[in-house]
């Protein structure tokens, strides 16, 4: 079978699949099949939903679905390095597949991000190619392939690895939004700007009173603000407004740290 | 207005036409950095000829907002004359297989999207009303997640390979008979949007 063979049957394959655990699994040959040792499809929000199960997809949450060591997972989740993560920060950068090594020119890397990827390592995970899959409006994503430690990258599949990445995001997002389509739409339209900068400032970690000195109002409007986006979208914390914005893809993660 | 234009109407929107290939100039050679020919601030190439076909949303100045270039399969077209080498297999050709090339859209993002709603419900409607199975395109890998979004069923034709420094690789859109109602979930149009017009071109005949 040519290579091209096996992406239209990846791609014919994965159209039909209705359970995310069959698309882990066919997710999983094809990675093999291309040479690397590790994939992780996911979305940049929150993971503190994930299940080994999948249970997060079917239910309609977020796509995060992969083959890495299963302990990495529990770390990458508790210690939420999806907020810092330099590849996915990278990913934010650009439209095209990268491997890890081109990150440096894409973002500027931090003493943080440099603890990141020694923990990553240790964590058995080597070299990657990444492949952002970002829907306007939506929340950011990604097909990362990695590489146990010390292996090298399959370089003569990075083409092949950029479709297979594109496809498989799509055909995770379509299971989630199938499974749950209405939570996907947003009724009642989008924040409003004002609302908007507030949360954007309270992701940052800005009290009401920094955020008031930035836009030039008082603390008491900024906690109005915030209140009517947290009613609009009729979530309970501040912190569920964030995540619903960044879900939304009205604000990126990107905004959110700088 | 959301019109189909044809060599049959292409006479009567003289400015229409011009504003096209002058944003057409100002993305592709402008902003994407392609190499293409253009003349007096517009693109056009041999290929927009007597059997091009445009689906064109303008504003109410009639003025172009976005637009896209059908071509026929079953003579010279860009996949088949310029880029051959991003088909690995038969390049699809007949009758029902139409090309789409030259997506121009809005650089503001809110326009844009709109915009791309609008068109692609056109090429649906379009696929209809010229009995259009399948689309072929060139497309740029930047643009693969948010061309496969839109939900319809796509097939890679071979590997993407670097054109002007971008990765780019030919696909295939298949319009089945769940495409539209998949494009109206996942692109939704406004209420107000447009429809395709045919208003004097050869489907109208």
């Amino acid at each position: 079978m040519s290579r091209l063979d096996a992406v239209q049957a990846f791609v014919d394959k994965a159209r039909s699949l209705r359970r995310p655990s069959e698309l882990r699994g066919l997710l999983a040959d094809i990675t093999n099949e291309m040479g690397f040792d590790y994939f992780a499809l996911m979305h940049h929000v929150d993971l503190s939903g994930y299940t080994e199960a999948l249970t997060h997809m079917e239910q309609g949450e977020l796509v995060a679905l992969g083959t890495y060591p299963e302990s990495w997972i529990e770390h990458y989740i508790a210690d939420n390095i999806v907020a810092n993560d330099p590849v996915l920060l990278a990913s934010h950068r650009t439209n095209m597949g990268f491997c890890w090594s081109e990150i440096p020119a894409l973002i500027p890397v931090t003493q943080a991000h440099r603890e990141i990827r020694e923990r990553t390592i240790k964590a058995g995970i080597g070299d990657g190619f990444t492949v952002p899959a970002h829907v306007p409006g939506e929340a950011n994503g990604s097909c990362n392939f990695a590489m146990a430690r010390g292996r090298a990258l399959p370089r003569d599949s990075l083409k092949v690895a950029q479709l297979i990445g594109g496809f498989a995001f799509q055909a995770a997002r379509a299971m989630v939004f199938n499974a749950y389509p209405k939570a996907r739409r947003p009724q009642k339209g989008p924040l409003t700007q004002r609302q908007l900068e507030c949360v954007l400032f309270a992701a940052r970690g800005k009290s009401d009173w920094e955020i008031g000195k930035i836009l030039g109002i008082s603390p008491g409007t900024v906690k109005r603000h915030i209140e009517d986006a947290r009613a609009h979208y009729e979530v309970g914390s501040r912190m569920q407004v964030v995540m619903r914005a960044l879900f939304e893809g009205q604000i990126g993660l990107v905004d959110a740290l700088r | 207005m959301l019109r189909l234009i044809d060599r049959r109407n292409i006479e009567i929107f003289p400015e229409l036409v011009r504003s096209m290939h002058r944003d057409r100039k100002r993305l592709f050679v402008d902003v994407f950095g392609w190499d293409l020919a253009h003349e007096n601030g517009e693109e056009r190439d041999e290929f927009d000829d007597d059997l091009a076909a445009y689906l064109v949303l303008s504003d109410e100045l009639d003025r172009h907002i976005a637009s896209l270039r059908f071509l026929r399969t079953d003579r010279p077209h860009l996949l088949d004359s310029v880029f051959p080498e991003l088909c690995e297999t038969a390049i699809p050709r007949g009758a029902d297989v139409r090309e789409i090339t030259r997506l121009c859209l809005p650089l503001r993002k809110r326009d844009r999207i709109e915009a791309r709603n609008i068109l692609a419900r056109g090429i649906i409607d379009y696929s209809a009303l010229a009995g259009v199975a399948r689309y072929t395109a060139v497309c740029h890998m930047a643009f693969l997640s948010e061309l496969l979004s839109a939900g319809w069923r796509c097939t890679p034709l071979g590997l993407p390979e670097s054109i002007d420094g971008a990765l780019a690789g030919a696909v295939q859109i298949h319009i089945d008979d769940d495409t539209p109602s998949l494009l109206t979930r996942n692109w939704r149009c406004p209420l107000s949007a447009p429809r395709l017009s045919l208003t004097q071109s050869d489907l109208a005949a």
